[in-house]
């Protein structure tokens, strides 16, 4: 006979007891699964926030030593753009990165009514920084206290509030009106997983986040009644996944971010995308290539040869020439021999800004603009100096006139950033999408 | 032809197919180099679906059998290509890419 017929108060022991038994068992598979996941954050992420570490190494400490504080004020600079004031923005962020090493932070004031220019490049890094900070405070079980007021410019208000500070922490009392919201087209996409592992016949994250970012440029273009045709569909996926490719193969870190943003209110609506990521930079790949490698013998040729016009000095060093000669054709750390396929992306790159900027350059004062930079090196494109292809089919651009990579480049195009180093390599764009010509409702597929 | 000489792409996630690293460990998974050493004909299906190769997967993939076919057309005789006509162009670049000199005093 059944136990519940012979003895119910005893069957509904063993029943609650059962379930008990059930529930703690549960209770401790989902605590270590909690304990799991933290311990695999701790050991990806650290006690304290490596990217704010990364970013505060960027300006060297100020001479006098400055109080530690549980409340700082961060004021951004009148020119908070990796664009046009590269230094001043990231001088700004590194200070703000050394003030949050504290980890008894717990108060932060944003002050953005000084500024007057602002761009997605600046704003990202301030995005991740913000992120980290937040993920930091999290784990060290801390609530930090944000705050802060708006920049004056309505057109950097609608930043903020939908791809800046406020979408990251979340403010949603301070989101954008539907109304605006649907008027802007953001992309928003950060890699922080630290380990790889490559399943050859699945799509990895990199190649999931190139088609999205492809729609979302194709979201952009349709605001002016245009749309990629496949083949420059298949152009801007190539250029983007090069990139990815490039930046998690070279700088040793996975960590990587990709913003697009388009506010359609503006009287020329500008296309911005932004990529960076952390790591080593460009020049410090070189720099770590073995005597006797075959890259370093190809670039060390152009090194003896500045070396002997005596090209360098302070505003023209090795790191500088490292950086220029890996945006040639064929040019790779990891290229081994004159058999070796690789060295492509970086000439992808700038075929894709050419394009970009032949199609929008007709006689409008908004000109398409890229720029990279790599440690403490910046380099600029405006159309002026283009990347030639050679008979024997290897593409150079050395931003001189005579296109020589024997010579030294032009310095408003190629220098070092004063006083400052990225630590690691971002890419920006902005083009004009109003005066775009490409992509002229499915024309013969040579847009973008 | 025999199905181990064909490469279909609608069975591997796409449609877009970047990364030198995938690239390459594609051609070990699909035994691209024991296809070169028997020297037998390749037939490669790309679907229309496909939004791009990049340069860095194709030459993963496809990279050392150009270098040993050592010509354009000698590598296109062997992997017979099916696919959309706009990546046609894209992966002759790919090709010839492949096979131009890394000298940049050349």
């Amino acid at each position: 006979m059944h136990l519940a017929k012979r003895n119910v108060p005893l069957f509904l022991r063993n029943k609650r007891a059962n379930k008990d038994a059930r529930w703690l068992r549960r209770q401790l598979k989902s605590l270590a699964r909690v304990q799991q996941s933290t311990q695999a954050l701790s050991a990806a992420f650290g006690r304290r926030s490596v990217i704010v570490r990364m970013v505060a190494g960027i300006a060297p400490p100020p001479t006098k030593s400055t109080k530690i504080k549980r409340r700082v004020g961060f004021t951004l600079p009148t020119g908070f753009s990796v664009m046009e004031a590269p230094e001043q923005a990231l001088a700004s962020l590194s200070h703000l990165a050394r003030a949050m090493a504290y980890e008894g932070l717990n108060d932060v004031y944003i002050d953005f009514s000084r500024l007057t220019q602002y761009d997605l490049g600046a704003n990202a890094l301030l995005d991740v920084l913000v992120d980290e900070l937040d993920t930091q405070a999290r784990r060290s079980k801390r609530v930090i206290r944000w705050r802060g007021n708006f920049p004056k410019d309505p057109a950097h208000v609608r930043f903020v509030r939908a791809l800046g500070v406020i979408k990251r922490l979340k403010v949603e009392h301070e989101y954008l009106s539907k109304g605006d919201e649907t008027r802007l087209l953001l992309f928003d996409e950060r890699c922080k997983h630290y380990v790889r592992a490559v399943r050859p016949r699945e799509a990895d994250r990199k190649t999931k986040v190139t088609v999205r970012f492809a729609d979302h440029i194709n979201k952009c273009l349709t605001t002016t009644g245009r749309t990629l045709t496949p083949a420059a569909r298949g152009r801007l996926c190539n250029y983007v996944g090069e990139i990815l490719d490039n930046v998690e193969e070279h700088s040793g870190m996975f960590d990587w971010s990709i913003q697009g943003y388009l506010d359609t209110q503006l009287a020329t609506p500008m296309c911005e995308i932004t990529i960076f990521n952390f790591g080593a930079s460009i020049a410090e790949t070189f720099e770590r290539l073995p005597e006797g490698h075959w890259t370093r013998d190809q670039i060390q040729t152009y090194m003896d040869l500045h070396t002997k016009k005596r090209l360098f000095g302070k505003t023209w060093r090795k790191e500088d020439l490292y950086t220029l000669l890996s945006l040639q054709g064929g040019v790779s750390t990891k290229n081994d021999s004159a058999d070796s396929t690789r060295g492509n992306g970086s000439g992808d790159l700038i075929e894709f800004f050419q394009r970009v900027h032949s199609e929008c350059s007709n006689g409008d004062s908004a000109q398409a603009r890229m720029i990279i930079l790599s440690g403490s090196t910046y380099i600029a494109f405006d159309g002026r100096y283009k990347m030639v292809t050679s008979d024997t089919g290897l593409r150079t651009i050395a931003f001189n006139e005579k296109n020589d990579l024997r010579e030294r480049p032009d310095p408003t195009y190629v220098r070092q950033l004063a006083g400052v180093s990225f630590p690691g390599t971002l890419i920006s764009v902005k083009f004009p999408l109003s005066t775009a010509k490409s992509t002229q409702a499915t024309s013969a597929g040579d847009a973008a | 032809m025999t199905t181990a000489n064909l490469i279909d792409f609608g069975r591997i996630e796409g449609p877009v197919y970047t990364g030198r690293d995938r690239g390459a460990s594609l051609r070990r998974d699909l035994d691209v180099d024991t296809m070169d050493s028997n020297n037998s004909p390749v037939e490669v299906r790309i679907p229309t679906s496909t939004y791009t190769i990049s340069s860095s997967f194709f030459l993963g993939l496809f990279g050392p059998s150009v270098v040993r076919a050592g010509t354009k057309e000698a590598f296109y005789r062997r992997f017979h290509f099916d696919s959309p006509e706009f990546l046609r162009e894209v992966m002759d670049g790919y090709v010839l890419r492949a096979l131009q000199s890394r000298n940049l005093f050349s």
